[in-house]
Formats: C-alpha cells, sequence, structure tokens
C-alpha cells in the first residue's frame, strides 16, 4: 500500500497565525473579498476571507465558469503565499558578481533609477531593441506596456516555446485556429476521451479536472496512453502502456484505423475537409502491425480503441495536451492529433472541440508605440517558419550570439528561467553576455539570482492587475483586488512597470494615476459597471453558441478554407504535410529516459515555499520501475542521486518504487530541488529535472524546446 | 436528531488534496499535522493495474475506541449529529485516544490536547458543508444524516457498492468509501 | 475565550507541593480501581481543572494505568457533570 499524506515530522510552526480551530466567535468581524487567483495561469475566481484583519481562507467564487465555486489544492493553499516566510521584502542590487546572489538592500527610488539609466544606455548604445522581456501570468500586461513604449518588440514568454506552442502550431495548421487557454475541450460532454500524457487529476486545471470527473459519473470510456499509470489512467476503460517518443506512431495507426474501416465521420470530412485522399494515401501503411513494434502496443488494441473512438463520435476528444514540447517533432504530434480529432468529426462538435467567446472590452487609449526599427531577434530569416508568438530560447540565442543583433538587457517578469528553459548552463551564458539583467518576483527565485536588480512584487492577494477578459465557454470578465496589504516593501506590477516608465521619459503611456481609475475606465467603456465587479469579482456575459450545430460557422483560416487534412503551406516550406514517425533516440543501456510532469498541490517552481502547499507535499520522488529497483538494491524511501550522460547530477531524491511506470523511464514532478541560498533549507528538497536537461531538440516547424529528450542513470553513492 | 456521516465515492476522487488544503486553512491545523489525508492503494503489476484513491479522515465511529478509552470525558460523542468530538479544555493529553484509534484519525495539538476532524462542526450548525466536501472539485464527498433514508448519502449506500476501512475492528465507522464505477 | 479554560498551560491554585503529596498517596493507596474517583475524594476543595491538572501528572509520573470499563460512568466535580471511562492505577513504574 502506497501512501500519500500531508508531511510528516514539521515541528517547526509556519508563519500562519493560530486562530480558534477556525470557528468565528461573535467578537470576531468577517470580511470576504472576490478576487482572482494567480498560483498558476487558470485564473480561477475566489473569495478571500479576512478574519479581525488577518488573511484567513480563500474559496471558489460561485459566479466563476472556471472554478465554479471550487478552488483546485493550490489556490485553496494560495494564502501561504502571502504568508511565505521567504518572500523578497525589499529591492536589491547586488554587490558582487552576477549569480553570487550577494545584495544591498535598495530604496525603489534607487533600484528603479539603476534599471532606467542602464536601459537608456543601452537604448543609445545599441537601440532599445537590444532589451528584451520575458514574462508569465496575468501581471505581464503592464510590464510589456512599458517595453513596447520603451520601443522593443522582443518580448517572450516561456508558455509559448516551452510549453503549449506546438500544440497552437499543430492545430492552425489543421483547423485554423489555436487550443487556446484555457483549452476549449468539451470534456464534461465527450462520450470518449483520449488522454495522450496528459495527467489530469495530478495536472491540476480546475476545470479540466471538475470537467474529467463528470465526464466518470457520465461512464464516458476514457483511453490512457502513458509511460506511467497516472491518476487518470487509473480512471480508464484502456490504458495503453507506450514507450515513450512514439506516439505519433500510435495516432497514425489509429488514423489508419479509422479510414481503413471506414469509421469515420465520413459527412464531416465531405463537407469541411480539404486533401483527403492524399492523406489517405500517406497513412496507409500505418497499419497498427507497422506501429505494434514501435510502440509496444498490441495491434488489437490498438483497432479495439480506435474502434472504441469511432463508437462514440462525434463526441469523442483526443485532448490536444498542454506542455507538450517533448521530442521536438511536437507541433507535427499535435497535428497528428488534430487530425484525428478531424477524423472524428469533434471539432466544433458537442463532446469534442468547443468554439471559445469573449467580451468585447476596449484596451486603454493609449498612444501609439514607436515602431521598433529591427525586426524582433527570435527568429532571424524565419527559420522556423510556423512560430507565431516569440521564442524565449531564440531570444537566448540572439543573446550568446549577438545575431541578428545583440541583446544587451533582460528584464524577467514572473518565470524562473532557470527552471523554464532547458540547458541551464546556456541562460547563465547569456546572462553573463549582458549589461543589465533585472528580475521581478515574489520570492528569491533562482533567476533573482542571476539579477543585478531584483523588485519584489505583491502577491497576487495583495494587489490589482489588469482586467481578466476571459475567452471561454462562457464570456465574462474578472477582477483582481487586493484583499490584504502587502508585509514589506513589495508592490503590485503595475506600479512598478508605470514608475520605471516614467523614469524612462515614457509617462506619456501612463496617463491615468491611479489603477482603479485604469480599470474603471476600461471596464465602464465595456458598458460594465465597475462598482458591481469589485463587489462581485465577476460578470458575466450573454452565452454564445459553442458549436456548429448550434450556428458558429464552420468556417477555417486554412489556405483552403477548409481543415486540411493534407497541408500545402507545410509541403512548400519543405515540411511533411502529413505527420511522418521519427524513432526517439533510445536510452543508452543502463539509462532510463528522464520523464516530468505535475503533482496536484504545486505549480512550476514556485509555490515550493508556500507553507501550506510545501507542508502536503515538501519533496518530489524520482518514479523507479520496481522490478527495476529492486536490480538496485532500492526500495521506496532509500536515496539516490540521478546522474544525466553529460555527468550533472541531481540533489538526493526519493525513490518511490512503483509497479506504475516503464522499466525504461524515471518520472519526477517538476519543480523541486531548489538552490537559492535565500530559500529556506526545508523547502529545497527533491531533485530538479530542470538541471538534468541539458539537451533539447528544437522543432523545426515552429522552435519550441522538447525536453523529454535526456537520459539518466542512477548514482547511489548518496 | 441526525446521524452524520460520509460517502466518499473512489471512482471519481483524483488523490488531489483539495479536502487537505481546505481543511488546513478552515482549521488552523498546524504544520505537519494533518485532519485528514490521501491514502492510494495500488494492486497489481505494470501495466495491469488499478488504483483506489481515498480521502480519509476520523469516521466519527458508532463504536468508538476513543471515546471508550478516555479518563476525563472530553472525547465524547455529541448530541450534534451524533459525531465524536473533543472537548479539548478537558482534554489532559494523555494520548490514550491516539493509540486506541486504529485509523490514526488523531493527533497531538501543540497546545496539548488531543485533535482530530470535528466534521467542521462550526460549518454544520449554520448550514454549510465540511471544507473537505465544499471544495473537492470532483465532487466526489457527500455528507448527510444516515438515519434519513432520502437523503443523499442514504440513497448513494443503496444504490452503489461501498465499504468502510478495518470492519474487523468493530469500530462501526461512519466514512463509507463507493467502490463500484459512478453512474449517470 | 476558551484559552482560559484550557487548563494545562495556565496557572493552578494547586501549586507542585500539593500534587507530589497526592502522588504519594495515591502510591501507597495502590490499586485504585477508579482514578478519576479517587482524585475527587483527595481533592474535595478543588475545581475540575485543577482536578485535571493532578490527573494529567499522575499520567506523566509513570504510573501502570488502564482503562477499568469502557462504558463512562459520570462524575462531579462542584457543579460540572461529566462523563468519562474510569481508569485503574496498578503500580508506579517509575518515581
Amino acid at each position: 500500500m502506497e501512501i500519500s499524506t500531508a508531511a510528516a515530522g514539521v515541528t517547526a510552526v509556519g508563519g500562519i497565525p493560530a486562530f480558534a480551530h477556525g470557528v468565528l466567535s461573535s467578537s470576531e468581524t468577517l470580511r470576504t473579498v472576490p478576487t482572482i487567483c494567480e498560483i498558476c495561469f487558470w485564473k480561477c475566481g475566489g473569495v478571500a476571507h479576512v478574519r479581525d484583519g488577518q488573511l484567513w481562507k480563500i474559496v471558489g467564487n460561485e459566479i466563476d465558469p472556471l472554478s465554479e465555486g471550487r478552488l483546485c489544492p493550490r489556490g485553496t493553499g494560495g494564502v501561504g503565499a502571502h504568508y511565505d516566510a521567504t518572500r523578497l521584502t525589499s529591492p536589491l542590487i547586488r554587490k558582487s558578481q552576477r549569480g553570487k546572489e550577494q545584495w544591498v538592500q535598495a530604496s525603489w527610488e534607487e533600484a528603479l533609477q539603476y534599471i532606467a539609466e542602464r536601459m537608456l544606455k543601452i537604448k543609445a548604445k545599441y537601440g532599445p531593441e537590444s532589451m528584451a522581456l520575458f514574462t508569465h501570468g496575468m501581471g505581464s500586461k503592464f510590464f510589456k506596456h512599458t517595453m513596447r513604449a520603451f520601443g522593443t518588440p522582443n518580448i517572450a514568454a516561456p508558455s509559448y516555446a516551452q510549453c503549449r506552442g506546438p500544440r497552437e502550431v499543430g492545430f492552425e495548421l489543421t483547423f485554423g485556429e489555436g487550443v487556446s487557454s484555457p483549452e476549449r475541450t468539451d470534456i464534461a460532454n465527450a462520450q470518449c476521451l483520449v488522454l495522450i500524457g496528459s495527467h489530469l487529476g495530478e495536472n491540476m486545471h480546475n476545470t479540466q479536472v471538475q470537467e474529467f470527473a463528470q465526464a466518470i459519473q457520465k461512464g464516458a470510456s476514457i483511453i490512457v496512453v502513458d509511460p506511467r499509470f497516472s491518476v487518470a489512467a487509473s480512471k480508464a476503460k484502456y490504458y495503453l502502456p507506450i514507450k515513450p517518443g512514439t506516439d505519433i506512431a500510435l495516432v497514425l495507426a489509429w488514423m489508419n484505423v479509422l479510414v481503413t474501416e471506414e469509421l469515420y465521420d465520413k459527412d464531416y470530412v465531405e463537407a469541411h475537409g480539404f486533401g483527403f485522399d492524399a492523406f489517405a494515401a500517406e497513412i496507409a501503411r500505418y497499419t497498427p502491425e507497422w506501429a505494434y513494434p514501435k510502440t509496444g502496443i498490441d495491434p488489437a488494441r490498438i483497432r479495439e480503441t480506435a474502434r472504441e473512438m469511432a463508437r462514440y463520435r462525434p463526441a469523442s476528444l483526443v485532448h490536444p495536451g498542454r506542455h507538450v514540447t517533448w521530442y521536438g517533432d511536437d507541433a507535427q504530434r499535435s497535428r497528428a492529433i488534430a487530425l484525428l480529432n478531424a477524423l472524428l468529426g469533434s471539432w466544433g462538435r458537442k463532446g469534442g472541440f468547443y468554439y471559445p467567446s469573449g467580451m468585447d472590452v476596449p484596451e486603454y487609449p493609449y498612444p501609439d508605440y514607436p515602431t521598433p526599427s529591427r525586426p524582433k531577434a527570435d527568429n532571424p530569416e524565419h527559420r522556423h517558419p510556423f512560430a507565431d508568438e516569440t521564442l524565449t530560447n531564440g531570444i537566448r540565442d540572439a543573446t550568446l550570439s549577438g545575431k541578428p543583433y545583440p541583446i544587451k538587457g533582460w528584464m524577467v517578469y514572473d518565470t524562473n528561467l532557470i527552471y523554464t528553459v532547458p540547458n541551464q548552463a546556456e541562460t547563465i551564458r547569456a546572462i553573463q553576455e549582458l549589461d543589465l539583467m533585472v528580475v521581478v518576483d515574489v520570492i528569491p527565485s533562482e533567476i533573482a539570482g542571476w539579477a543585478d536588480v531584483v523588485l519584489p512584487e505583491a502577491v497576487y492577494l495583495e494587489r490589482y492587475d489588469d482586467l481578466h477578459v476571459a475567452w471561454f465557454r462562457q464570456p465574462f470578465v474578472g477582477l483582481r483586488q487586493p484583499v490584504v496589504e502587502a508585509p514589506d516593501d513589495q508592490k503590485p506590477g503595475w506600479w512598478i512597470a508605470r514608475e520605471l516608465a516614467h523614469k524612462l521619459g515614457l509617462q506619456s503611456y501612463y496617463p491615468w494615476n491611479d489603477i482603479e481609475e485604469y480599470l474603471r475606465k476600461r471596464t465602464e467603456s465595456a458598458g460594465l459597471s465597475f462598482d458591481r465587479l469589485k463587489q462581485d469579482g465577476i460578470i458575466l456575459g450573454p452565452k454564445q453558441p459553442l458549436y456548429f450545430d448550434e450556428g458558429v460557422p464552420a468556417e477555417f483560416d486554412t489556405p483552403s478554407g477548409k481543415i486540411e487534412f493534407y497541408s500545402t503551406q507545410l509541403a512548400d516550406a519543405g515540411f511533411d504535410p502529413v505527420p511522418k514517425f521519427t524513432p526517439p533516440e533510445e536510452p543508452p543501456p543502463g539509462s532510463f529516459r528522464l520523464l516530468y510532469g505535475r503533482a496536484p498541490v504545486h505549480s512550476f517552481s514556485r509555490t515550493q515555499t508556500n507553507p501550506i502547499l510545501s507542508d502536503l507535499m515538501d519533496e518530489n520522488e524520482a518514479w523507479i520501475n520496481q522490478d527495476i529497483a529492486r536490480r538496485y538494491g532500492l526500495v521506496s524511501g532509500d536515496y539516490v542521486r540521478l546522474k544525466n550522460l553529460e555527468g550533472i547530477t541531481s540533489k538526493r531524491v526519493k525513490v518511490k518504487a512503483t509497479q506504475r511506470i516503464r522499466g525504461d523511464c524515471i518520472f519526477v514532478t517538476h519543480g523541486f530541488g531548489h538552490t537559492s541560498r535565500e530559500i529556506f533549507p526545508k523547502y529545497r528538497k527533491g531533485a530538479s529535472d530542470a538541471k538534468l536537461l541539458t539537451h533539447y531538440k528544437v522543432d523545426p516547424l515552429m522552435g519550441g524546446t522538447g525536453m523529454n529528450v535526456n537520459f539518466v542513470t542512477l548514482d547511489l553513492e548518496t | 436528531m441526525a446521524r452524520f456521516g460520509m460517502v466518499i465515492d473512489t471512482s471519481k476522487c483524483v488523490g488531489c488534496m483539495d479536502c487537505v488544503a481546505a481543511c488546513k486553512t478552515e482549521n488552523d491545523v498546524p504544520d505537519g499535522l494533518c485532519r485528514d489525508w490521501i491514502v492510494t492503494e495500488v494492486t497489481g503489476v505494470f501495466p495491469d493495474l488499478s488504483m483506489e484513491i481515498r480521502s480519509e479522515r476520523c469516521n466519527m465511529c458508532d463504536n468508538p475506541p476513543c471515546v471508550h478509552c478516555c479518563p476525563t470525558g472530553a472525547s465524547h460523542v455529541s448530541d450534534f449529529g451524533k459525531l465524536v468530538q473533543i472537548t479539548e479544555d478537558m482534554c489532559i493529553g494523555c494520548k490514550a485516544c491516539l493509540a486506541a484509534c486504529p485509523y490514526g484519525a488523531r493527533y497531538a495539538h501543540p497546545k496539548g490536547y488531543a485533535d482530530k476532524c470535528t466534521f467542521c462542526e462550526h460549518r454544520l450548525k449554520v448550514g454549510q458543508d465540511p471544507a473537505c466536501v465544499s471544495v473537492c472539485p470532483t465532487h466526489c464527498m457527500h455528507f448527510g444524516d444516515l438515519d434519513d433514508p432520502h437523503s443523499e448519502v442514504s440513497e448513494l449506500l443503496a444504490s452503489r457498492k461501498s465499504k468502510v476501512l478495518l470492519p474487523e475492528a468493530g469500530t462501526e465507522p461512519r466514512v463509507h468509501f463507493l467502490t463500484d464505477k459512478a453512474k449517470e | 475565550m476558551s484559552s482560559q479554560m484550557r487548563g494545562m498551560k495556565n496557572e493552578m491554585q494547586l501549586g507542585a507541593a500539593e500534587r507530589s503529596r497526592v502522588l504519594r498517596e495515591l502510591e501507597r493507596a495502590l490499586p485504585v480501581d477508579d482514578l478519576m474517583g479517587w482524585l475527587i475524594g483527595a481533592l474535595p476543595s478543588a475545581t475540575r481543572d485543577e482536578v485535571f491538572s493532578v490527573l494529567k501528572a499522575v499520567y506523566e509520573a509513570g504510573f501502570e494505568i488502564t482503562p477499568a470499563s469502557h462504558t463512562p460512568r459520570p462524575y462531579k466535580i462542584g457543579r460540572n457533570a461529566f462523563q468519562a471511562c474510569p481508569q485503574r492505577v496498578t503500580a508506579r513504574r517509575s518515581k
């Protein structure tokens, strides 16, 4: 029996004040404030409770269509972000070399002046395009605004090239639109749900997990494809323990069955498809027998599951996943998944993919941004022709090489690049090329350790951010507003971005005096009441048609105007018009493929210092097949180190010797193994997958970095 | 008076620990301690595996060993919902109840008394569900009056397969786990 | 608030000397079939919290204590009525 419990044995009392056992007596006062969670990017609406002036708990906002009144465990533990004792408390300026983590406390005036002076120097010497901004999260908006006003086009979010980018491109090439965020997956109505690597339930995208449970309730047929027996696999009718890196072969074989046995949605394909005959001819060779030795999945099983999907179409949803930067051919794999959905007729149909909608909330009327004199530096000559967002790794490359032009300054907002972008050494080398490195964060993350200036942001419970204009099943606008005050000298992002703009001489881009003025103007220009928004947290818009049969026009923004089974634009660009399978590298003998994923109580590398969430899980584990582990003399609870082929070794990590994983791979939860000196030792446990991810394969279509391409051995001398 | 219990659908539980987090913040449970927790049982050999995931807590037993060993009566069965509760100011911290509970549901609170899940009695009294039931994103947790044949919990027990933990211990637990697949 | 009622951390009217005296008396009286009943008799003027503080001291002093019955029986201290399971004390393991 495996026990996964809250952490035991921690005796230190955290920074959370002890109330009288959650009971509100008659002498206590309770204040509730609706706001938006920022523990991950889902942006669920919550209602924070303040008792006698102290932050108590946060629950879901009943009006919120994303959470339906229930937050996920990270959101529930979100009050810990306010109480996190490792938080950055004041601006810091480095007093030694970059990376030494030696700081002088500075005032905001000093810190912002320092930054502005150097940004203007860079602008004078290299041009404003030489500044780059890396961002994540709802607070990005104002930093992007300041940087655009400054004149740089080099603004990148890791969520593209290190996460969902390949999926957007694969679906755009097929349907003319991406999957977007939150995913337009109609899981609640799916009668057959196929998850390829997607581990809903451990991957805690709130709405998706809630809908997953609804699908289970309705008796949906669930098919899970994963080298690891995930929680989702335990709910599945069919579990396919696929060899890592061979998913495209399986998807091609499934499509082969649907076409050969004529189980696909003929009317749908007839009405909406382009290039079907060429596509069918291409996949004729990808039989289940062809796929079997590649994937390890029995041909009978491949046929059975293809037929199962067909049985329930069009309410058969092959989930596109979210973090899909795996093997470097990820855009093509995503395209294969898009094509499979197209054969099932699920796009634009109930139980498949719906068409999301959003409210029309005008942007604030700003002056036009200056036109940069050079295009962005991330994708010279469009060598990745289908990249439609800026490539973080492309900016890094430009910083390292000085080509197509030098990048001399980085500003990093709310993303721990050391954990996000593969090959930490490249990131660090790139940072050494900079004249200016600025990090805005809430905790002393590893990337903050490499900054010249660290600026402490107030956490989401302490600040306003821009409006959340959701693009979802139901349109709505949400407001993040402060619940409690920041405890130290932390400031909200909008204030930091505005103050910096003033110092850069860009005050004309901030014509509003305070954030409420800005938010009120935007809200009212959409015909909505800001006071109502402050009170309720969410204002719903009118529901729109979701599916073709509800009136959504079946129009596809592709060259043919149809669903492209055969992509001429791919062919013209020299790529496979129909996806092909490339076998992955085999692990050298004695080594394992390193796979990483999610745990439901943590987000990225940003929650390990949250006292509530850390109490629930304070270290990750290396999942090793139990029979393999036995051969090494290992049992659960032993500690080992993982060593990659470059000899880079992780910190000690607890072994989970389990039947729930293939023998050729090792899985860890991402985000652990912190090394920042300012993070307390008790929050630094576990192994950092990011440290071991030195290899990556760049997707030729769109520049994403496939990261499931590293191998590790077990280092038993701990 | 009602006899409160819980019915938890293991077919929908994903073991996300939202129930643990919600309980912690609702009830100010100290660091390192928890009133509810997740247990995962795996059976089989890869890839032919099955898994049961359970959110566990005090079972509010009808035959509670913790009450039967308490030297002060701090551990008692309250009239409200026939819930097993601890009167903190009567507890002398002897820990007999910690040992007596076969489920490990109790812990020694740093303030000196025995502590455990209360089914969020303070919330029940104002018509709310326990925090864990209210937060669960899969809606797999159900709470209600086991003596009311028309309550949701009673109807679930009547229509689904279920089990309790350690039935052989004779404690007559009131937390039931549904073990078959959910039905529409 | 109830924190004043949580006797274990608060100042006792009943001092350490008095508690030690009661413990020595208890040792001389062994075996005792109902510890709570015996304590109530030995401390006729004590409050409920004070009796409980001595009870706790008995547990901490290394006495052999086992349940005499698993059925709670009624007790009364002053105007405080409550039900608890009687405990048997047979020996003192250590001083």
